[in-house]
């Protein structure tokens, strides 16, 4: 379990990385902010903050205090500047004007940056004092995930039930439909895996590594992550013909 | 006038081919855009104009408006001569440019 665990953390970096980085090179040619934020999302996320969990793993208790809290200090970190590049994605893609989503983004950056340095912080003492990890420290910043990709599904779902009626006139692509409804679909896939994380954690009082079920989550994440990033940013040709011809049987079926 | 998005120059033309007030004109147009999943901030002349011919003219008849196909057909031809004003960018144009469309 541990090593499909492991296989898949590094698929999900892997995939995100590659994704990540087209995305941003995207981003020097357009000078658009949502190729930016979308690729600083997933660079940090799978080329930063998943290697080091998986140095923090790999090097275990024999590696020195200041390189094991390094690393989880980096990996914190790119997790939190994930979190903030996806919610500033959200906004300016599904409403840049609008005041609410804004606010949602300000107590999204805000809140989760006072959790990263309470989460730091009790890391710090239990490494240096052995002092137990308050349960704060064991959510760290799993409800702002929970929020941020409900969110972002929530947005994806409705824009792609919008596509669907302007497909039926013509008036969308039905590549383009199928884009939001993917990238809703995997973000709510993601959404209850991480609640049901944040419920287990709550119920138990502290974060089950090296729990069966606990893994099964995080490798189900890793890998739906891994297909809704190809699948929506660089899909293979033969996905897209496959969406085209559903697409037009639907349309001489309907 | 210049100002004046797409969507409220089509509904001022619908008002005045129509017997419709200002906001029946302007509710009709709303209940028409949504059902084609349109946004009126966004919508373009050329998409108002596929509504206008196949949404708009069940949603006037079914308010007792005469000779629905009709107008509608003069409310494309208004809408052919009316130029996009640029825009925000719509959540539909930056998933097709991230996904390489």
């Amino acid at each position: 379990m541990e090593l499909l665990m492991v296989g898949s953390i590094v698929l999900c970096a892997l995939v995100g990385t590659l994704v990540g980085l087209k995305l941003l090179m995207l981003a020097t040619r357009s000078h658009k902010f949502p190729e930016l934020a979308i690729g600083v999302t997933l660079v940090s996320y799978a080329a930063l903050s998943q290697p080091a969990v998986l140095a923090q793993q790999a090097l275990g208790e024999e590696a020195s205090l200041g390189l094991r809290f390094g690393l989880f200090v980096l990996g914190i970190l790119s997790l939190y500047v994930s979190l903030v590049a996806l919610s500033l994605f959200t906004w300016q893609v599904f409403g840049a004007e609008s005041r609410w989503r804004q606010a949602l983004v300000a107590g999204v950056a805000v809140t989760a940056l006072i959790c990263t340095g309470l989460f730091i912080r009790a890391t710090w003492l239990r490494l240096t004092a052995n002092a137990p990890m308050p349960l704060y420290g064991q959510l760290g910043m799993t409800p702002h995930y929970v929020l941020t990709f409900g969110w972002m599904s929530v947005e994806s779902l409705r824009y792609y039930a919008r596509m669907r009626r302007r497909q039926a006139l013509g008036l969308a692509d039905p590549v383009v439909a199928n884009r939001f409804l993917v990238w809703g679909a995997g973000e709510g896939v993601a959404t209850l895996v991480v609640l049901v994380l944040l419920v287990v954690t709550v119920a138990q009082g502290q974060m089950l590594v090296d729990d069966p079920f606990v893994s099964g989550c995080v490798t189900l994440a890793g890998l739906v992550n891994a297909l809704v990033w190809w699948l929506t940013f660089t899909p293979p040709a033969a996905y897209l013909r496959w969406v085209q011809g559903s697409a037009a049987q639907g349309a001489t079926d309907g | 006038m210049a100002d004046l998005t797409v969507f409220e120059r089509a509904c001022e033309s619908l008002e005045e081919l129509t017997q419709l007030s200002r906001l029946e004109a302007r509710g009709t147009m709303r209940i028409a855009l949504k059902e084609a999943g349109l946004d009126p901030a966004s919508v373009r002349a050329a998409e108002l104009s596929v509504v206008a011919g196949r949404v708009l003219p069940d949603e006037l008849a079914a308010r007792g408006v005469a000779d629905a196909v009709s107008i509608c057909e003069r409310l494309r031809g208004r809408l052919s001569e009316i130029q996009d004003s640029a825009g925000g960018e719509t959540p539909e144009a930056v998933f097709a440019r991230l996904g390489g469309a």
